[in-house]
């Protein structure tokens, strides 16, 4: 009796250890594969990393020996498109802990330039000129730091058999020194290397458009007292018991007093306003609300918030973007000097579809960016825009307006919005040249349904 | 006597490590995926993927951190030293804790969907922030070289 017992449970054990043995040592096996996986992910993006560096060094050398236009066009190009792959790859490399910014850096730089450059190249009949080239040179010399540090890094790599998911095992753990790693090392010596050259003077045609610096930076001009005050005729536009509280301070693009306001009618959700420090204008405000079914419609809305905007001292501004979401709505006005649509000063408004209530106000384009513009009259009639536009849209409106383009700079364009089937676009011909400055597809984007966790 | 209590104890050891790993299964991160009752709508699934990095990353945030942490995605696409599109910059390797041990995978809540749609149309409490942290937890030491440009709730947000 005793033995059959014995047995029964040295069974037991035998079964016991052997099925633990087998989940362990499957479990080790998906997870090697996993590690596997992702190592050899790693491995990709950072030996094509190393691989596409030493093809821009390459391109730029190209660049500066050749003469030909089309050469240049073709090396601009290629250029342009080993950046964007480069920045894919050191993208997709666990090194978001590292700091990187002059090696990020130079790729955006020399992405920067070699789209402007084939742009330029590509529409005229000029073949790069001497100061692009002194450019192309400045790239040159830093793209030669980068390759030889990533192509010797990239050689450790494999005689080492250095893995990158331990790198990203030692860059999630903060408390880790994350200096004694070779890949690790290796990118920052690469990014000192960087740190020592002088920013690239890229020149005027790069020379974005800036706010005021007034707006941006100063001395601070209100006091929080001053500031709560403002905020709260702001909002209330009425005498109110309602007291603000400081939420924090903001020294980011523009310096701010964030200021809180209960609501009166939903305690839980109070109401934020941002006033600027330096000229008390109120920046934004916005608050969470919960909104129930929509009872309003779009039209309906716009008018709420012409009538919000025009208290507040907006008296001339068209409605120029509309975009749904359940049972709320953003809306977007641009302000007019003359008949010129102002784009660069652009205002939202969020409302609330089911009773009408303002949930935002987002001005800080508006704030940076409002000033009295010396605007000169179009050379080219509407008429004559008329005539540029593709057969292909069908034409709803065609109107004067001031946009920041491509290259971050204002210009004074005709505007021309129209369909093409189920697309709508707004077209931008430069006022003066007619040449078309920018192109945006204004449809709708799909609508999904997704499942929320509350 | 004595070995009969070997093998119970063998036995409790094998039982309980496969009652972990079966728990282990059951209590995987990437599955919790909760049915929510109510739905939302998005226009384009990059504002869900906002959402859910909010949800997961500033869970008890009032609204106005929530579209602070949006914010500083929406900022990172817009910078030229970060990937340009959403998804390139929540998915950047070790960007975001809650990536890395999958909490991004559960549903996101209705305020973070709303905090979502404010930051990716300009909403911007951080003032330009690329960075955050909650200076409460370990991070990484170099961070704190960052120029922090506020605080809201239990983050600091920095340039």
């Amino acid at each position: 009796m005793k033995r059959w017992r014995s047995w029964i449970t040295t069974g037991l054990i035998v079964l016991a250890v052997v099925a633990a043995g087998y989940w362990g040592y499957s479990e080790y096996r998906v997870k090697q594969g996993l590690q596997n996986r992702a190592e050899s992910q790693y491995q990709r993006a950072f030996h094509e990393l190393s691989w596409h560096i030493e093809t821009i060094s390459g391109q730029l050398a190209q660049l500066l020996i050749s003469g030909a236009r089309e050469q240049d066009v073709l090396g601009l190009a290629t250029v342009s498109r080993q950046v964007f792959a480069a920045q894919a790859n050191l993208g997709a490399l666990p090194l978001a802990l590292v700091p990187l910014s002059k090696t990020e850096k130079f790729l955006s730089d020399t992405g920067e330039v070699s789209f402007a450059f084939l742009n330029k190249t590509a529409q005229g009949d000029v073949a790069l000129e001497e100061a692009d080239e002194e450019i192309i040179e400045q790239l040159y010399q830093r793209s030669l730091v980068l390759k030889g540090d990533l192509s010797e890094l990239a050689a450790a790599v494999l005689n080492k058999k250095l893995s990158w998911t331990e790198v990203e095992v030692v860059a999630l753990r903060a408390n880790r020194d994350l200096e004694d790693n070779t890949i690790i090392n290796g990118f920052q010596l690469m990014e000192k290397k960087m740190e020592e050259y002088q920013e690239i003077n890229l020149g005027d045609d790069f020379a974005k458009t800036k706010p005021d610096k007034k707006k941006v930076e100063g001395e601070k001009e209100i006091n929080l007292q001053e500031a709560e005050e403002i905020a709260r005729k702001w909002w209330f536009l009425e005498d109110t018991e309602q007291r603000g509280k400081l939420t924090y301070e903001g020294t980011g693009d523009i310096p701010t007093y964030g200021i809180e306001f209960l609501s009166s009618t939903n305690q839980a959700n109070p109401i934020y306003i941002d006033v600027s420090k330096l000229d008390g204008s109120v920046v934004w405000c916005m608050r969470d609300k919960s909104t129930g079914e929509a009872k309003i419609d779009l039209a309906e809305g716009e008018g709420k918030c012409r009538e919000f905007l025009e208290k507040r001292g907006f008296q001339s501004t068209v409605l120029v973007e509309t975009e749904r979401e359940d049972s709320s709505a953003i809306y977007t006005f641009v302000p007019r000097q003359g008949d010129v649509l102002l784009y660069p000063e652009q205002l939202k408004i969020e409302l609330a579809l089911d009773d009408g209530e303002i949930m935002g106000y987002e001005g800080s384009f508006y704030y940076m960016y409002h000033q009295e513009r010396d605007l000169p009259e179009p050379v080219l009639s509407k008429e004559e825009v008329r005539a540029m536009v593709s057969p292909h849209l069908e034409v709803e409106v065609i109107r004067p307006a001031l946009i920041v383009n491509y290259w971050g700079k204002e210009v004074l364009t005709w505007e021309v919005r129209g369909s093409y089937q189920d697309e709508s676009f707004a077209v931008f011909y430069n006022a003066d040249t007619g040449r078309e400055e920018e192109v945006t597809r204004l449809t709708p984007s799909p609508k999904f349904l997704f499942d929320l966790a509350d | 006597m004595k070995r009969k209590h070997i093998a119970g104890i063998v036995v409790a050891v094998v039982v309980f490590v496969l009652a972990g790993a079966f728990l282990a299964e059951v209590l995987n991160p990437y599955e919790t995926v909760a049915n929510g009752k109510n739905g939302g709508t998005v226009s384009s699934n990059d504002v869900y993927v906002l959402a859910k990095i909010i949800s997961a990353e500033a869970r008890g945030e009032s609204y106005l951190g929530q579209v602070a942490v949006g914010s500083v995605v929406v900022n990172r696409v817009k910078n030229a030293n970060f990937p340009n599109t959403v998804y390139g910059v929540v998915f950047e390797p070790g960007a975001f804790e809650a990536v890395s041990d999958g909490q991004y995978y559960n549903n996101a809540s209705s305020t973070s969907l709303k905090a979502a749609r404010a930051a990716i149309n300009g909403w911007d409490p951080t003032g330009g922030a690329l960075f955050y942290w909650n200076p409460a937890k370990p991070v990484s030491r170099w961070i704190w070289s960052r120029q922090i440009v506020t605080q809201i709730g239990r983050h600091v947000f920095a340039l």
